[in-house]
């Protein structure tokens, strides 16, 4: 995989030859991702107490771009216990291209590359991102998850784009993206309600190109 | 099953309703037009003829879906739809679609997303609807503005069409938007 992303000519082979449909239907498999400080893997059973200890801390929430006060009425959101976060990590668990982001050891949070049919036809999926220590925030855990979910998104799946949306109030996650090569494509007015306020939602993307040739610069 | 309180929208020129099993007929007649495809972003190579069962694939997407009109104009000529409607954030996306090549070029696909926004802002309550079009349908593009939606942002490269890569317009209108747009209005 080092080699495609050091070669462009490389990554026109390979699985780009398929339509591009058939593609991530083959990539079925989920490779563990390992960095220096984060390990993007699927969920086990002990990931459970760390994802209970760790609760849901308002300040993420409304990161998220969710009113904490509201919270309840989206299940994903509500307080988890421990028949939700079975159940939720059972789903990471048979997503293609979902992972649990261990640090020292421990959960720390979740990431997605997310893909609907038409995304597929497009070679394209959205990615999101989701820490739930607010103490682990700000070390650049998120910037190396982004990175290899990235790296994966290009290399082995050979996508085409990666986009994501990002409340615009959530200046930490957007300086991440910027870190980790995406650029603004627009912004969404007032697409989020949160605690009585209008906040934007910022759609960024990379492209391929973009991403191999800053993997070159490297 | 679908939306049985979902109203039925009436203009001057298009009437809005419920889809019914029925409409696979009328569907069916209308066929796949090659330039219609390209403007929803499909390839060329992969124009299918319309068939019965595509055409009751097409109905009963229409009928399990919440927020899913048919556009009659005399006849069946598309559908219109508001997916994803979040009533905590207050926004849906619009799609719609004239599949009556005949039909395409005077205003009914606008009067149709005008009842529709009508009715996302004033029974809804919504506080965005925003669509994406593939950035070469400046037919789709202009009409939308002329409802009232602006430009937000590009995703570039979203679309690989006919072995070219396009971006998708992404726009959106907000209430007070629309509001203005229907002051003078009766």
């Amino acid at each position: 995989m080092a080699a495609d992303l050091k070669n462009p000519i490389n990554y026109q082979g390979g699985l780009s030859i398929l339509p591009f449909s058939k593609r991530a239907t083959l990539m079925t498999t989920k490779p563990n991702l390992t960095g220096t400080v984060v390990l993007l893997r699927n969920p086990e059973p002990r990931d459970v107490a760390d994802r209970l200890a760790l609760g849901l801390d308002p300040t993420i929430v409304h990161l998220f771009g969710v009113d904490p006060a509201a919270r309840e009425t989206i299940p994903a959101l509500s307080p988890p216990t421990a028949e939700t976060v079975e159940q939720w990590m059972d789903a990471i668990a048979k997503t293609p291209h979902s992972w649990i982001i261990e640090h020292e050891g421990r959960f720390l949070g979740d990431v997605h590359l997310r893909a609907n049919a038409l995304d597929r036809l497009a070679a394209r999926a959205e990615l999101a991102i989701s820490l739930y220590d607010t103490k682990k925030l700000g070390l650049g855990l998120g910037r190396e998850t982004v990175r290899l979910v990235l790296q994966y998104a290009f290399g082995s799946l050979q996508l085409h784009r990666v986009g994501l949306r990002v409340a615009s109030h959530n200046a930490r996650a957007i300086r991440c993206y910027l870190a980790c090569g995406f650029l603004v494509e627009g912004r969404a007015r007032e697409a989020h309600f949160v605690a009585g306020e209008r906040y934007d939602e910022i759609i960024m993307g990379i492209l391929a190109r973009e991403f191999h040739d800053r993997a070159v610069a490297d | 099953m679908s939306n049985a309180s979902l109203p039925a929208l009436i203009g001057k020129r298009v009437t809005l309703r419920r889809p019914c099993e029925e409409d696979f007929a009328a569907r069916l007649k209308l066929g796949r037009d090659a330039e219609i495809s390209r403007m929803y972003g499909g390839n060329r190579s992969d124009l299918r003829p319309m068939t019965e069962e595509a055409a009751r694939h097409w109905v009963g997407r229409l009928l399990d879906h919440d927020h899913a009109w048919i556009i009659e104009a005399g006849t069946l000529i598309g559908h219109v739809r508001l997916d994803r409607v979040d009533l905590k954030d207050k926004r849906a996306s619009l799609a719609i679609g004239i599949d009556d090549s005949t039909q395409l070029g005077k205003g009914l696909g606008s009067e149709a997303i005008a009842l529709v926004l009508g009715y996302a802002f004033n029974v809804l309550k919504l506080h965005r609807v925003s669509l994406r079009a593939v950035d070469y349908n400046s037919r789709a593009i202009g009409a939308y503005q002329k409802c009232g939606f602006v430009v937000e942002g590009r995703e570039r490269e979203a679309a690989f069409v006919d072995g070219i890569w396009h971006d998708d317009v992404m726009m959106a209108i907000l209430d007070r938007e629309y509001a203005e747009t229907q002051r003078g209005k009766t």
